[in-house]
């Protein structure tokens, strides 16, 4: 064989071990979230058209809803598509994915999103966690185009990014292979996307019950959470979604900073609603419902914006009703009963482990 | 540009191409046009500066060769005193070019670099003196200027000193001054050397091509594997240094001078692999340094082109000054031998540490390094008969392993010492690493507490220490004098396999993306 | 001459063969502070003057050369 020819063919070989290596350690590393990665490769396992509704928002989002709890109580299925630390901003993202599987679902949106201060606004990191655990579809890139231009070269070649955790290989590889093995034997989450937080709040101050009612108090949003919202209304009038149920979530107070700002989330939580009243959106504020869950503060709060997982469960009750209450569902078949007695069991069994 | 990005990767192969296929007398266009376009990136319309240094030297040198000509022509004619009258005067006027030269390009670094630490200097007097201040210029930094001002002013004195004959293009001058493998940390050039190379330039081989390609990815190995990862620890570590005890604080230390030396050498051996491509062989700047058994051992091994410029151009031209020749009559009055042809050279030493030491940096921290190791060398000449005699009472044999082992510890010590004070943000923090080495205690907690306090991972930490260990086994076979590259171009197959597994280690393990903060290269701010 | 420069070499260091050396300065028999102390005796025995233009390995690799060298630096 002539020289030249040789060279290039081990050249050729070199280059495909490289590859080969380069994609294994990829597939191990490639992980910004397993929590994400899960709640976001799960929803796409869903039978198109299965699902009643669809939870889009952030970490409180993600630990106050349970699917499983608001089956057992109401017959309605459920989706928790909530990202820890997501950013109103990409919720418009969020939907067009959820629209391509689930067009006739109702939309719940998490609140929290449009209610914070501008520095939470403008993260970056939140927006890769979505980026880089979403299918690389065109929507994908309008994300990482729209938010993300400087940051092209690791949405593309994500590697770049997540080759350090090869150091934490002990960590990465069980995690690697349970989302492989839900992917590969096409397993649907139990959980329905949500996560659980099973450690209760210990504030040692005084801690209180959000309970807030003033309906005239009202409060515009901060800036640039305003013009976040501004577009995802424009966006909703776009692809004519009719039905929408905007929540504020349960929340609790332990000083004068969490308080304060409960009452600015519930201020613009009043203002939100006069904006949206026109298209025929609704509101849920917890904090109006007078804790019609009834949450306990010493076990159902993780934190003053997150419940644990048992008062998860009694949110998503208390909520399942309100649904049910305003919104009517289709009837279930057999088959499909079934099959979501089989979920929500083995949700209990990790749920009441 | 950074070595270490894909633009750099794409000039050098489009560099390449272009090159390969070139005609031979196009061949260093193509290398000055792309030495050119990397200036430009860096540094856009400052490139001026090495231009205009440039033609300066340029026509000036060509101006001394002129003088010697002229003399040359004339000589034969002349009785034996007019030669020596004419050759006295053509020495005073090559020695008034010549420092017009000098002056000139060491002018321009000045201006460049270090006018912020001289205003700093004269704004500290005039406040003291209640004369108020003058304001702060801060001017950009023209991309390798301490580097390139060495080389072409070592071009400069060369020619003046006859040992180089003035050269007739330049482009070829310009080249040798902003050659973009070493504009940005070196190794400072050698004219000589440097345009034989150019004169002899061919098409590459394939041998030279897989020769370049070995070094460049073991410099890659060095810098983007062990360098990063043990900068992260060691930046950690003297940003917050007061958190430290005993074990951490060496550890930093260590870690410091491991990060400089595979930063460092793996630049040069990325930038000497590039070089190799175009089939121009740049000087070794690392010769397996902390093998020394003496400081000045170390730094014969150590940035080596620094060394050698510094002792050619001023060790050498101080030690044979008017003024050092009177030191060296006065001491003719010391009895002993030995003193007698010592004590002279502390005068020149003094201008070798002080240059040495404000080279590297624009601040008196700098200046306290040069000093630090001016000490250190004066000591070791003015203690050597002393030790000679212990040694001799004591049967120590000073040849041998045991005592050898001794000395590159000893002499290990002392560099990474000087590190730290190199890398220390002040004197003052200086002092307060040291003391944290022999006056703090540890805080309480695991092994695993002591590595994760400086940003290291377990693994991440393993692979320092592995890494650094087969490249002190690969250091150490250097030493006795085993020839990698040779092996491997004899062992293709070995080659082939060891090529690829570099690449996907680097790919792997290197430290690069924004998991990292990306580490600049540390030499390259001079 | 000759034998005057090895008396020299000699004492500034001891236990090397200088006069077979075929390298001095190339293999490192001399280094730097070697070299100046040599230029100094040097110059003090047969009254020469160097410069730093002197100092290239050239001139010192071998005693040889270092006997031409001191011999034009005379004239």
């Amino acid at each position: 064989m002539p020289l030249t020819a040789k060279r290039i063919i081990c050249f050729f070989v070199s280059l495909m071990i490289i590859l080969s290596g380069v994609a294994i350690c990829s597939v191990i590393c490639n992980h910004p979230s397993e929590d994400i990665e899960n709640t976001v490769s799960s929803f796409y396992r869903e039978p198109e058209n299965s699902l009643d509704v669809v939870f889009v928002g952030s970490s409180g989002a993600s630990k106050d809803f349970l699917p499983s709890a608001v089956w057992k109580k109401t017959g309605i299925t459920s989706y928790c598509f909530a990202l820890g630390a997501c950013s109103a901003n990409i919720y418009y993202s969020v939907i067009k994915e959820v629209l391509t599987k689930q067009p006739d679902a109702l939309l719940v949106i998490d609140l929290d999103g449009f209610l914070v201060d501008d520095k939470f606004q403008n993260e970056k990191e939140p927006i890769m966690l979505w980026t880089d655990s979403m299918p690389k579809n065109r929507n994908w890139r309008e994300v990482v185009n729209r938010f993300l231009p400087d940051e092209k070269s690791e949405r593309y070649f994500e590697f770049i990014k997540y080759h350090k955790n090869i150091t934490s290989l002990y960590a990465y590889l069980p995690i690697t292979y349970r989302l492989l093995n839900k992917q590969i034997n096409n397993i649907r989450d139990p959980l329905g996307g949500a996560t659980l937080n099973r450690t209760a709040q210990s504030f040692a101050d005084e801690v209180k019950f959000f309970d807030y009612k003033a309906e005239n108090e009202s409060q515009s949003l901060t800036p640039d959470s305003n013009a976040v919202f501004e577009d995802f209304l424009v966006f909703c009038e776009e692809n004519n979604l009719k039905n929408i149920v905007f929540v504020n979530l349960p929340k609790i107070t332990h000083d004068e900073f969490s308080y304060n700002r409960a009452v600015d989330y519930y201020q613009r939580t009043n203002y939100i609603k006069s904006k949206v009243e026109k298209y025929g959106y609704k509101i849920y504020n917890y904090s109006e419902t007078g804790n019609e869950a009834n949450l306990d503060i010493e076990t159902d709060f993780a934190d003053t914006l997150h419940l644990t997982t048992p008062g998860a469960v009694k949110f998503s009750e208390a909520f399942a009703d309100y649904l049910e209450r305003n919104y009517s569902f289709e009837k279930k078949s057999p088959e499909i009963i079934r099959d979501w007695n089989e979920r929500s069991s083995l949700a209990d069994e990790i749920i009441y482990e | 540009m950074s070595y270490i990005s894909v633009g750099f990767a794409i000039l050098t192969f489009i560099c390449f191409l272009l090159f390969y296929f070139a005609p031979l007398k196009l061949k260093k266009y193509i290398l000055l046009t792309a030495s050119c376009v990397f200036y430009i990136c860096s540094s856009k319309y400052l490139i001026i500066l090495p231009v205009v240094n440039t033609l300066f030297i340029y026509f000036l040198s060509i101006k001394i060769d002129k003088v010697n000509e002229a003399f040359n022509a004339k000589k034969k004619e002349l009785s034996k005193e007019e030669r020596k009258e004419a050759k006295k005067q053509n020495s005073k006027v090559k020695k008034r070019i010549c420092t017009v030269e000098i002056v000139l390009s060491f002018l321009l670094l000045a201006v460049f670099k270090y006018m912020g630490f001289f205003t700093g200097i004269i704004n500290d007097i005039s406040e003291s003196l209640s004369l108020g201040s003058i304001p702060l210029l801060s001017l950009m930094v023209p991309l390798g200027i301490s580097y390139y001002t060495l080389s072409i002013a070592g071009y400069a004195i060369d020619v003046y000193r006859g040992t180089l004959k003035a050269e007739k293009n330049y482009c070829k001058l310009l080249l040798f001054t902003v050659y973009f493998p070493h504009i940005v940390e070196g190794p400072i050039g050698n004219y000589k050397s440097f345009s034989s190379q150019l004169d002899k330039i061919n098409k590459p081989d394939f041998e030279t091509f897989m020769t370049g390609i070995q070094i460049i990815l073991f410099g890659l190995m060095k810098k983007m594997i062990i360098a990063d990862r043990a900068g992260i620890a060691a930046n950690q570590f003297f940003d917050n240094y007061e958190q430290y005890g005993f074990t951490t604080s060496l550890a930093g230390m260590i870690l410091y001078a491991v990060n400089i030396y595979f930063d460092f050498s793996g630049c040069i051996d990325i930038v000497r692999g590039v070089s190799c491509l175009f089939g121009i062989e740049l000087p070794e700047n690392f010769r397996q340094p902390f093998f020394s058994k003496s400081v000045q051992e170390f730094w014969r091994r150590w940035h080596i082109t620094l060394g050698d410029w510094i002792k050619k151009y001023i060790f050498y031209s101080v030690s044979m000054s008017k003024i050092n020749r009177k030191i060296i009559s006065l001491c003719d009055k010391i009895k002993n031998e030995y003193f007698k042809t010592t004590v002279p050279m502390f005068y020149a030493l003094a201008f070798v540490w002080l240059f040495n030491g404000i080279w590297h940096g624009t601040s008196w921290k700098y200046i306290l390094y040069g000093v630090y190791y001016y000490i250190i060398i004066c000591a070791g000449l003015i203690f050597e008969p002393l030790f000679e005699k212990i040694c001799a009472k004591l049967k120590i044999n000073r040849e041998g392993k045991a005592f050898g082992i001794f000395r590159i510890l000893r002499t290990s010590v002392l560099v990474v010492i000087g590190l730290t004070l190199f890398r220390a943000d002040s004197t003052y923090d200086f002092i307060q690493i040291i003391k944290s080495v022999f006056v703090y205690l540890d805080p309480a907690g695991n092994i695993s507490d002591y590595y994760n306090s400086i940003n290291l991972s377990l693994l991440d930490f393993v692979i320092v220490v592995l890494f650094t260990g087969l490249m002190f086994f690969i250091s150490y076979k250097k030493e006795k004098g085993t020839d990698f590259i040779g092996w491997f171009a004899e062992h293709k197959r070995a080659r082939w396999i060891l090529c690829t597994a570099e690449i996907l280690v680097i790919i792997i393990l290197g430290v690069y993306g924004s998991s990292f903060t990306r580490l600049p290269f540390v030499y390259a701010q001079f | 001459m000759r034998e005057k420069i090895i008396e020299i070499l000699n004492s500034i260091k001891k236990n090397v063969d200088f006069e077979n050396a075929e390298a001095i300065i190339d293999d490192g028999l001399l280094e730097s502070f070697d070299i100046i102390r040599l230029t100094t005796r040097l110059a003090d025995e047969f009254d020469v003057e160097f410069t730093a233009a002197e100092l290239v390995p050239e001139n010192f690799n071998t005693v040889d050369a270092i006997t031409e060298m001191i011999e034009e630096l005379a004239e």
